[in-house]
Protein backbone atom coordinates (compact mmCIF):
# COMPACT_ATOMS: atom_id res chain seq x y z
CA UNK A 1 0.00 0.00 0.00
CA UNK A 2 2.76 2.47 0.95
CA UNK A 3 4.60 1.61 -2.26
CA UNK A 4 1.49 2.35 -4.32
CA UNK A 5 1.04 5.71 -2.62
CA UNK A 6 4.72 6.43 -3.20
CA UNK A 7 4.22 5.67 -6.90
CA UNK A 8 1.29 8.11 -7.02
CA UNK A 9 3.33 10.72 -5.15
CA UNK A 10 6.10 10.47 -7.79
CA UNK A 11 3.46 10.86 -10.53
CA UNK A 12 1.79 13.83 -8.91
CA UNK A 13 5.07 15.57 -8.18
CA UNK A 14 5.77 15.61 -11.91
CA UNK A 15 2.33 16.57 -13.16
CA UNK A 16 0.55 18.67 -10.58
CA UNK A 17 2.07 22.09 -11.36
CA UNK A 18 -0.91 23.80 -13.03
CA UNK A 19 -3.58 21.93 -11.08
CA UNK A 20 -1.94 22.69 -7.76
CA UNK A 21 -1.68 26.37 -8.72
CA UNK A 22 -5.45 26.35 -9.30
CA UNK A 23 -6.00 24.58 -5.98
CA UNK A 24 -4.12 27.38 -4.19
CA UNK A 25 -6.06 30.05 -6.09
CA UNK A 26 -9.42 28.50 -5.21
CA UNK A 27 -8.45 28.03 -1.58
CA UNK A 28 -7.47 31.73 -1.32
CA UNK A 29 -10.76 32.76 -2.97
CA UNK A 30 -12.61 30.41 -0.58
CA UNK A 31 -11.08 32.32 2.35
CA UNK A 32 -11.90 35.72 0.89
CA UNK A 33 -15.42 35.03 -0.42
CA UNK A 34 -18.37 33.83 1.63
CA UNK A 35 -19.79 31.59 -1.10
CA UNK A 36 -19.29 27.84 -0.93
CA UNK A 37 -18.43 27.59 -4.64
CA UNK A 38 -14.66 28.18 -4.27
CA UNK A 39 -14.51 26.02 -1.18
CA UNK A 40 -15.93 23.09 -3.11
CA UNK A 41 -13.82 23.88 -6.17
CA UNK A 42 -10.71 23.53 -3.99
CA UNK A 43 -11.79 20.01 -3.06
CA UNK A 44 -12.81 19.29 -6.63
CA UNK A 45 -9.42 20.34 -8.04
CA UNK A 46 -7.53 18.21 -5.52
CA UNK A 47 -9.76 15.25 -6.33
CA UNK A 48 -9.00 15.82 -10.02
CA UNK A 49 -5.37 15.25 -9.11
CA UNK A 50 -6.21 11.89 -7.58
CA UNK A 51 -8.43 11.05 -10.57
CA UNK A 52 -5.50 11.84 -12.83
CA UNK A 53 -3.43 9.10 -11.22
CA UNK A 54 -6.18 6.63 -12.20
CA UNK A 55 -6.11 7.99 -15.74
CA UNK A 56 -2.32 7.64 -15.94
CA UNK A 57 -2.48 4.09 -14.58
CA UNK A 58 -5.03 3.03 -17.15
CA UNK A 59 -3.28 4.85 -19.99
CA UNK A 60 0.09 3.26 -19.19
CA UNK A 61 -1.33 -0.22 -18.61
CA UNK A 62 -0.11 -0.06 -15.01
CA UNK A 63 -3.51 -1.18 -13.67
CA UNK A 64 -3.06 -4.49 -15.52
CA UNK A 65 0.66 -4.72 -14.70
CA UNK A 66 -0.04 -4.12 -10.99
CA UNK A 67 -2.57 -6.96 -10.95
CA UNK A 68 0.25 -9.37 -11.77
CA UNK A 69 2.33 -8.06 -8.86
CA UNK A 70 2.16 -9.66 -5.40
CA UNK A 71 -0.71 -7.42 -4.34
CA UNK A 72 -4.38 -8.13 -3.97
CA UNK A 73 -6.74 -6.27 -6.26
CA UNK A 74 -8.46 -4.96 -3.13
CA UNK A 75 -5.17 -3.30 -2.07
CA UNK A 76 -4.90 -1.59 -5.46
CA UNK A 77 -8.40 -0.14 -5.13
CA UNK A 78 -7.95 0.77 -1.48
CA UNK A 79 -4.78 2.75 -2.25
CA UNK A 80 -6.79 4.94 -4.66
CA UNK A 81 -9.48 5.58 -2.05
CA UNK A 82 -6.82 6.43 0.54
CA UNK A 83 -5.20 8.89 -1.89
CA UNK A 84 -8.59 10.50 -2.57
CA UNK A 85 -9.25 10.83 1.18
CA UNK A 86 -5.83 12.45 1.65
CA UNK A 87 -6.73 14.94 -1.10
CA UNK A 88 -10.05 15.74 0.60
CA UNK A 89 -8.36 16.29 3.97
CA UNK A 90 -5.66 18.50 2.38
CA UNK A 91 -8.39 20.58 0.71
CA UNK A 92 -10.14 21.03 4.08
CA UNK A 93 -6.86 22.15 5.68
CA UNK A 94 -6.10 24.58 2.83
CA UNK A 95 -9.53 26.23 3.07
CA UNK A 96 -9.31 26.28 6.85
CA UNK A 97 -5.93 28.06 6.76
CA UNK A 98 -7.14 30.47 4.08
CA UNK A 99 -10.35 31.24 6.00
CA UNK A 100 -8.36 31.95 9.16
CA UNK A 101 -5.87 34.13 7.25
CA UNK A 102 -8.47 36.17 5.43
CA UNK A 103 -10.94 36.44 8.28
CA UNK A 104 -13.74 34.35 6.79
CA UNK A 105 -16.36 32.55 8.80
CA UNK A 106 -18.34 29.30 8.85
CA UNK A 107 -15.29 27.11 9.28
CA UNK A 108 -17.32 24.13 10.33
CA UNK A 109 -19.86 24.51 7.53
CA UNK A 110 -17.06 24.70 4.93
CA UNK A 111 -15.28 21.64 6.27
CA UNK A 112 -18.54 19.75 6.47
CA UNK A 113 -19.46 20.65 2.89
CA UNK A 114 -15.99 19.74 1.60
CA UNK A 115 -16.01 16.37 3.31
CA UNK A 116 -19.51 15.58 2.10
CA UNK A 117 -18.76 16.73 -1.45
CA UNK A 118 -15.48 14.82 -1.56
CA UNK A 119 -16.92 11.61 -0.19
CA UNK A 120 -19.91 11.67 -2.54
CA UNK A 121 -17.76 12.61 -5.53
CA UNK A 122 -15.43 9.68 -4.94
CA UNK A 123 -18.27 7.32 -4.01
CA UNK A 124 -20.09 8.05 -7.28
CA UNK A 125 -17.14 8.20 -9.67
CA UNK A 126 -14.54 5.66 -8.63
CA UNK A 127 -16.64 2.54 -9.23
CA UNK A 128 -17.53 3.87 -12.70
CA UNK A 129 -13.91 4.61 -13.56
CA UNK A 130 -12.75 1.22 -12.31
CA UNK A 131 -15.56 -0.59 -14.13
CA UNK A 132 -15.61 1.30 -17.45
CA UNK A 133 -12.24 3.07 -17.56
CA UNK A 134 -11.36 6.74 -17.20
CA UNK A 135 -12.17 7.74 -20.79
CA UNK A 136 -15.64 6.21 -20.90
CA UNK A 137 -16.53 7.61 -17.46
CA UNK A 138 -15.48 11.16 -18.26
CA UNK A 139 -19.02 12.36 -18.93
CA UNK A 140 -20.30 10.82 -15.68
CA UNK A 141 -17.79 12.46 -13.37
CA UNK A 142 -18.41 15.87 -14.86
CA UNK A 143 -22.15 15.38 -14.32
CA UNK A 144 -21.57 14.18 -10.74
CA UNK A 145 -19.29 17.15 -10.01
CA UNK A 146 -21.84 19.62 -11.47
CA UNK A 147 -24.72 18.18 -9.45
CA UNK A 148 -22.72 18.09 -6.21
CA UNK A 149 -21.34 21.62 -6.60
CA UNK A 150 -24.86 22.83 -7.44
CA UNK A 151 -26.22 21.22 -4.29
CA UNK A 152 -23.35 22.68 -2.27
CA UNK A 153 -24.14 26.17 -3.55
CA UNK A 154 -27.80 25.71 -2.61
CA UNK A 155 -26.75 24.69 0.90
CA UNK A 156 -24.45 27.71 1.12
CA UNK A 157 -27.56 29.94 1.04
CA UNK A 158 -28.57 28.54 4.40
CA UNK A 159 -25.94 30.31 6.39
CA UNK A 160 -28.16 30.88 9.41
CA UNK A 161 -27.88 28.14 12.03
CA UNK A 162 -31.62 28.34 12.63
CA UNK A 163 -32.31 26.58 9.35
CA UNK A 164 -32.83 22.88 9.82
CA UNK A 165 -31.20 22.24 6.42
CA UNK A 166 -28.05 23.91 7.71
CA UNK A 167 -28.01 21.60 10.71
CA UNK A 168 -28.72 18.64 8.47
CA UNK A 169 -25.69 19.51 6.38
CA UNK A 170 -23.45 18.46 9.29
CA UNK A 171 -24.79 14.95 8.92
CA UNK A 172 -23.91 14.81 5.25
CA UNK A 173 -20.20 13.96 5.73
CA UNK A 174 -21.27 10.95 7.75
CA UNK A 175 -23.71 9.86 5.06
CA UNK A 176 -20.98 10.52 2.49
CA UNK A 177 -18.56 8.36 4.43
CA UNK A 178 -21.06 5.50 4.46
CA UNK A 179 -21.55 5.94 0.72
CA UNK A 180 -17.77 5.91 0.33
CA UNK A 181 -17.49 2.59 2.17
CA UNK A 182 -20.23 1.10 0.00
CA UNK A 183 -18.50 2.46 -3.08
CA UNK A 184 -15.18 0.93 -1.97
CA UNK A 185 -16.84 -2.47 -1.66
CA UNK A 186 -18.39 -2.08 -5.11
CA UNK A 187 -15.09 -0.96 -6.67
CA UNK A 188 -13.24 -3.92 -5.15
CA UNK A 189 -15.86 -6.25 -6.55
CA UNK A 190 -15.52 -4.64 -10.03
CA UNK A 191 -11.74 -4.89 -9.83
CA UNK A 192 -11.78 -8.53 -8.70
CA UNK A 193 -13.95 -9.49 -11.66
CA UNK A 194 -12.03 -7.40 -14.17
CA UNK A 195 -10.56 -9.25 -17.14
CA UNK A 196 -7.66 -7.45 -18.77
CA UNK A 197 -8.43 -8.78 -22.21
CA UNK A 198 -7.70 -5.33 -23.63
CA UNK A 199 -5.46 -2.98 -21.73
CA UNK B 1 7.51 -34.69 -13.14
CA UNK B 2 7.56 -31.27 -11.50
CA UNK B 3 5.78 -28.55 -13.44
CA UNK B 4 6.05 -24.79 -13.05
CA UNK B 5 2.94 -24.38 -15.21
CA UNK B 6 0.18 -26.89 -15.79
CA UNK B 7 -2.97 -26.25 -17.80
CA UNK B 8 -5.58 -28.94 -18.29
CA UNK B 9 -8.52 -28.33 -20.55
CA UNK B 10 -8.34 -24.56 -20.01
CA UNK B 11 -10.80 -22.62 -22.13
CA UNK B 12 -11.28 -18.89 -22.59
CA UNK B 13 -13.64 -17.20 -25.02
CA UNK B 14 -13.13 -13.60 -26.11
CA UNK B 15 -15.80 -12.63 -28.60
CA UNK B 16 -15.33 -14.76 -31.69
CA UNK B 17 -11.91 -16.00 -30.52
CA UNK B 18 -11.64 -19.05 -28.37
CA UNK B 19 -8.53 -20.41 -26.65
CA UNK B 20 -8.28 -24.06 -25.69
CA UNK B 21 -5.21 -25.28 -23.82
CA UNK B 22 -6.03 -28.98 -23.69
CA UNK B 23 -2.75 -30.02 -22.10
CA UNK B 24 -0.05 -27.44 -21.63
CA UNK B 25 2.78 -28.18 -19.23
CA UNK B 26 6.02 -26.34 -18.57
CA UNK B 27 8.59 -28.41 -16.73
CA UNK B 28 10.51 -26.75 -13.91
CA UNK B 29 14.05 -25.76 -14.81
CA UNK B 30 13.39 -25.54 -18.55
CA UNK B 31 13.03 -22.79 -21.12
CA UNK B 32 9.74 -23.18 -22.97
CA UNK B 33 8.92 -21.24 -26.12
CA UNK B 34 5.35 -20.47 -27.10
CA UNK B 35 5.04 -19.65 -30.76
CA UNK B 36 2.20 -18.82 -33.08
CA UNK B 37 0.89 -16.23 -35.50
CA UNK B 38 -0.68 -12.95 -34.42
CA UNK B 39 -4.01 -13.68 -32.78
CA UNK B 40 -3.15 -17.32 -32.10
CA UNK B 41 -3.65 -16.85 -28.34
CA UNK B 42 -0.13 -16.31 -26.98
CA UNK B 43 -0.85 -13.11 -25.05
CA UNK B 44 -4.19 -14.49 -23.82
CA UNK B 45 -2.32 -17.53 -22.49
CA UNK B 46 0.21 -15.31 -20.72
CA UNK B 47 -2.55 -13.15 -19.21
CA UNK B 48 -4.35 -16.26 -17.93
CA UNK B 49 -1.13 -17.51 -16.36
CA UNK B 50 -0.57 -14.17 -14.60
CA UNK B 51 -4.15 -13.92 -13.35
CA UNK B 52 -4.98 -10.92 -15.54
CA UNK B 53 -7.84 -12.95 -16.99
CA UNK B 54 -9.85 -15.79 -15.58
CA UNK B 55 -10.43 -18.97 -17.55
CA UNK B 56 -14.00 -19.99 -18.36
CA UNK B 57 -13.23 -23.65 -17.76
CA UNK B 58 -10.40 -25.97 -16.81
CA UNK B 59 -7.61 -26.11 -14.27
CA UNK B 60 -4.64 -23.80 -14.44
CA UNK B 61 -1.75 -24.06 -12.02
CA UNK B 62 1.26 -21.74 -11.80
CA UNK B 63 3.95 -22.61 -9.25
CA UNK B 64 1.39 -24.95 -7.66
CA UNK B 65 -1.12 -22.14 -7.24
CA UNK B 66 -4.52 -22.71 -8.85
CA UNK B 67 -5.71 -19.15 -8.11
CA UNK B 68 -2.77 -17.06 -9.17
CA UNK B 69 -4.76 -13.80 -9.21
CA UNK B 70 -5.20 -14.01 -5.42
CA UNK B 71 -1.92 -15.73 -4.54
CA UNK B 72 0.60 -13.09 -3.53
CA UNK B 73 3.04 -15.76 -2.36
CA UNK B 74 3.25 -17.32 -5.83
CA UNK B 75 3.32 -13.94 -7.57
CA UNK B 76 6.36 -12.97 -5.50
CA UNK B 77 8.25 -15.68 -7.39
CA UNK B 78 7.20 -14.63 -10.89
CA UNK B 79 8.95 -12.09 -13.07
CA UNK B 80 7.05 -11.01 -16.15
CA UNK B 81 6.78 -8.86 -19.23
CA UNK B 82 3.33 -8.66 -20.79
CA UNK B 83 2.47 -6.89 -23.98
CA UNK B 84 0.16 -3.85 -23.52
CA UNK B 85 1.04 -3.44 -19.84
CA UNK B 86 3.85 -1.45 -18.33
CA UNK B 87 5.25 0.43 -15.38
CA UNK B 88 4.11 4.07 -14.92
CA UNK B 89 5.54 5.91 -17.90
CA UNK B 90 6.51 9.06 -16.01
CA UNK B 91 8.70 7.24 -13.51
CA UNK B 92 12.42 6.66 -13.97
CA UNK B 93 14.47 3.58 -12.99
CA UNK B 94 15.52 5.17 -9.70
CA UNK B 95 11.92 5.87 -8.65
CA UNK B 96 10.73 2.49 -9.87
CA UNK B 97 13.40 0.83 -7.75
CA UNK B 98 12.01 2.59 -4.69
CA UNK B 99 8.44 1.59 -5.56
CA UNK B 100 9.23 -2.07 -6.34
CA UNK B 101 11.25 -2.48 -3.18
CA UNK B 102 7.96 -2.02 -1.35
CA UNK B 103 6.03 -4.37 -3.63
CA UNK B 104 8.21 -7.50 -3.79
CA UNK B 105 9.13 -9.23 -0.56
CA UNK B 106 12.51 -10.43 -1.88
CA UNK B 107 13.41 -7.28 -3.80
CA UNK B 108 17.17 -7.08 -4.27
CA UNK B 109 18.18 -3.44 -4.69
CA UNK B 110 21.78 -4.40 -5.42
CA UNK B 111 20.84 -6.73 -8.29
CA UNK B 112 18.50 -4.08 -9.66
CA UNK B 113 21.22 -1.43 -9.54
CA UNK B 114 23.64 -3.82 -11.26
CA UNK B 115 21.14 -4.58 -14.04
CA UNK B 116 20.31 -0.89 -14.53
CA UNK B 117 24.02 -0.23 -14.85
CA UNK B 118 24.64 -3.28 -17.10
CA UNK B 119 21.83 -2.19 -19.44
CA UNK B 120 23.16 1.37 -19.40
CA UNK B 121 19.77 2.73 -18.35
CA UNK B 122 19.73 6.39 -17.37
CA UNK B 123 18.56 6.40 -13.75
CA UNK B 124 16.79 9.72 -14.19
CA UNK B 125 15.20 9.17 -17.59
CA UNK B 126 11.44 8.48 -17.46
CA UNK B 127 10.28 5.17 -18.88
CA UNK B 128 8.25 6.87 -21.61
CA UNK B 129 11.32 8.65 -22.98
CA UNK B 130 13.19 5.37 -23.41
CA UNK B 131 13.53 3.52 -26.70
CA UNK B 132 11.73 0.19 -27.17
CA UNK B 133 14.94 -1.66 -26.38
CA UNK B 134 15.53 0.34 -23.22
CA UNK B 135 11.94 -0.22 -22.10
CA UNK B 136 12.32 -3.99 -22.43
CA UNK B 137 15.61 -3.86 -20.50
CA UNK B 138 13.92 -1.74 -17.84
CA UNK B 139 11.09 -4.30 -17.46
CA UNK B 140 13.57 -7.16 -17.52
CA UNK B 141 15.63 -5.53 -14.77
CA UNK B 142 12.48 -5.43 -12.63
CA UNK B 143 11.60 -9.04 -13.50
CA UNK B 144 15.06 -10.26 -12.52
CA UNK B 145 15.52 -8.32 -9.29
CA UNK B 146 13.25 -10.17 -6.87
CA UNK B 147 14.66 -13.67 -6.99
CA UNK B 148 11.94 -14.98 -9.31
CA UNK B 149 11.93 -18.69 -10.04
CA UNK B 150 9.62 -18.32 -13.04
CA UNK B 151 9.89 -15.77 -15.84
CA UNK B 152 6.85 -15.27 -18.08
CA UNK B 153 7.87 -13.11 -21.01
CA UNK B 154 5.60 -11.97 -23.80
CA UNK B 155 7.52 -10.94 -26.91
CA UNK B 156 10.52 -9.52 -25.04
CA UNK B 157 12.67 -9.34 -28.14
CA UNK B 158 10.20 -8.02 -30.71
CA UNK B 159 11.06 -4.66 -32.19
CA UNK B 160 14.63 -4.78 -30.90
CA UNK B 161 17.84 -4.43 -32.88
CA UNK B 162 20.04 -7.56 -33.15
CA UNK B 163 22.52 -6.29 -30.54
CA UNK B 164 19.85 -5.64 -27.92
CA UNK B 165 18.20 -8.98 -28.72
CA UNK B 166 21.49 -10.76 -28.25
CA UNK B 167 22.10 -8.96 -24.96
CA UNK B 168 18.69 -9.97 -23.65
CA UNK B 169 19.02 -13.57 -24.86
CA UNK B 170 22.42 -13.84 -23.16
CA UNK B 171 20.94 -12.61 -19.91
CA UNK B 172 18.06 -15.09 -20.15
CA UNK B 173 20.48 -17.91 -20.97
CA UNK B 174 22.45 -16.95 -17.87
CA UNK B 175 19.29 -16.98 -15.78
CA UNK B 176 18.21 -20.37 -17.12
CA UNK B 177 21.46 -22.03 -16.04
CA UNK B 178 20.05 -22.34 -12.53
CA UNK B 179 18.03 -25.56 -12.44
CA UNK B 180 15.42 -23.94 -10.23
CA UNK B 181 14.70 -21.29 -12.85
CA UNK B 182 12.00 -21.69 -15.48
CA UNK B 183 11.22 -19.45 -18.44
CA UNK B 184 8.11 -19.31 -20.58
CA UNK B 185 8.72 -17.02 -23.52
CA UNK B 186 6.66 -16.06 -26.55
CA UNK B 187 8.21 -14.62 -29.66
CA UNK B 188 7.66 -14.14 -33.36
CA UNK B 189 11.39 -14.38 -33.82
CA UNK B 190 11.83 -18.14 -33.89
CA UNK B 191 15.60 -17.85 -34.28
CA UNK B 192 15.67 -16.37 -30.77
CA UNK B 193 13.70 -19.32 -29.44
CA UNK B 194 15.94 -21.75 -31.31
CA UNK B 195 18.91 -20.38 -29.39
CA UNK B 196 17.24 -20.39 -26.01
CA UNK B 197 14.48 -22.97 -25.66
CA UNK B 198 14.39 -26.58 -24.53
CA UNK B 199 10.74 -27.05 -25.51
CA UNK B 200 8.50 -25.51 -28.13
CA UNK B 201 4.71 -25.26 -28.17
CA UNK B 202 2.93 -24.14 -31.31
CA UNK B 203 -0.37 -22.35 -30.85
CA UNK B 204 -2.59 -22.05 -33.87
CA UNK B 205 -5.96 -20.32 -33.84
CA UNK B 206 -6.28 -20.77 -30.08
CA UNK B 207 -5.33 -24.44 -30.02
CA UNK B 208 -2.11 -26.24 -29.20
CA UNK B 209 -0.80 -27.94 -32.31
CA UNK B 210 2.14 -29.54 -30.56
CA UNK B 211 4.57 -29.40 -27.68
CA UNK B 212 7.93 -30.93 -28.49
CA UNK B 213 11.49 -30.95 -27.26
CA UNK B 214 13.28 -28.51 -29.56
CA UNK B 215 16.27 -30.75 -30.35
CA UNK B 216 14.05 -33.73 -31.04
CA UNK B 217 11.84 -31.57 -33.23
CA UNK B 218 14.79 -30.37 -35.29
CA UNK B 219 16.19 -33.88 -35.46
CA UNK B 220 12.96 -35.61 -36.48
CA UNK B 221 12.10 -33.62 -39.58
CA UNK B 222 13.91 -32.89 -42.82
CA UNK B 223 13.19 -30.91 -45.94
CA UNK B 224 13.36 -32.68 -49.30
CA UNK B 225 13.44 -30.76 -52.57
CA UNK B 226 12.16 -32.42 -55.68
CA UNK B 227 10.57 -31.62 -59.02
CA UNK B 228 6.89 -31.73 -59.86
CA UNK B 229 7.57 -34.71 -62.16
CA UNK B 230 9.29 -36.73 -59.40
CA UNK B 231 6.64 -36.08 -56.78
CA UNK B 232 4.88 -39.34 -57.60
CA UNK B 233 8.02 -41.26 -56.46
CA UNK B 234 7.23 -40.32 -52.85
CA UNK B 235 4.73 -42.11 -50.66
CA UNK B 236 1.97 -39.48 -50.15
CA UNK B 237 1.41 -40.70 -46.57
CA UNK B 238 4.99 -39.86 -45.63
CA UNK B 239 4.67 -36.23 -46.76
CA UNK B 240 3.77 -34.07 -43.78
CA UNK B 241 3.67 -30.74 -45.59
CA UNK B 242 4.27 -29.59 -49.12
CA UNK B 243 5.30 -26.20 -50.48
CA UNK B 244 5.03 -25.89 -54.25
CA UNK B 245 7.14 -23.44 -56.21
CA UNK B 246 7.35 -22.79 -59.95
CA UNK B 247 10.23 -25.18 -60.56
CA UNK B 248 10.41 -27.36 -57.47
CA UNK B 249 8.41 -28.77 -54.62
CA UNK B 250 9.58 -28.73 -50.99
CA UNK B 251 8.44 -31.64 -48.86
CA UNK B 252 8.52 -31.89 -45.10
CA UNK B 253 9.14 -35.50 -44.05
CA UNK B 254 10.18 -37.51 -41.05
CA UNK B 255 13.86 -38.38 -41.35
CA UNK B 256 13.30 -42.13 -41.34
CA UNK B 257 10.66 -41.97 -44.06
CA UNK B 258 12.82 -40.24 -46.63
CA UNK B 259 13.59 -42.50 -49.63
CA UNK B 260 17.26 -43.20 -50.27
CA UNK B 261 17.25 -41.35 -53.62
CA UNK B 262 16.23 -38.06 -51.96
CA UNK B 263 18.60 -35.60 -50.34
CA UNK B 264 17.40 -34.40 -46.94
CA UNK B 265 18.16 -30.90 -45.68
CA UNK B 266 18.11 -29.85 -42.03
CA UNK B 267 15.58 -27.12 -41.28
CA UNK B 268 15.68 -24.10 -39.05
CA UNK B 269 13.01 -23.87 -36.37
CA UNK B 270 11.29 -21.13 -38.33
CA UNK B 271 11.05 -23.17 -41.55
CA UNK B 272 9.93 -26.19 -39.59
CA UNK B 273 7.22 -24.35 -37.69
CA UNK B 274 5.85 -22.74 -40.84
CA UNK B 275 5.69 -26.07 -42.64
CA UNK B 276 4.22 -27.91 -39.66
CA UNK B 277 1.61 -25.23 -39.20
CA UNK B 278 0.71 -25.43 -42.89
CA UNK B 279 0.73 -29.17 -43.19
CA UNK B 280 -0.84 -30.20 -39.95
CA UNK B 281 1.11 -31.88 -37.20
CA UNK B 282 0.77 -35.64 -37.05
CA UNK B 283 2.69 -36.31 -33.87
Amino acid sequence: MKALLLKDWYLLRKRWGVLFGMVLLFSVLAGVQTTMLYTLMTTMMLLMISLNTLAYDQHDGWDAYACALPLSRAQLVLSKYVLACICIVVSVILVLVSTLLFGGSNLLASASAQLAFGFFFVACNFPLIIRFGFEKSRVYYLVVAGVLIGLGSVFSQYTQPSFSAFKLSYLLPLVGLLALLGSLKLSISFMKNKDFSET
Amino acid sequence: MDYAIACTDVRKSLGSFSLHLANFFVEKGTVHGLIGANGSGKTTTIKLLLGLMKQDEGVLSVLSSTDIAQDGEAKNKIGFIVDETSVPSLLNPKEMGMVFSGLYRAWDSQTYAQLVSRFKLDENKPYRSCSRGMKVKFLLAVALSHNASLLILDEPTSGLDPLSRDEILSLLAEYSKDEEHTILITSHITSDLEKLCDYITLLDDGKIRFTEEKDSLLDTYRLVRTTHASLSDFDPDSIIAKREGEFQVELLMRKEQIPSFAEPVRLTLEELVILLAKGGYKG
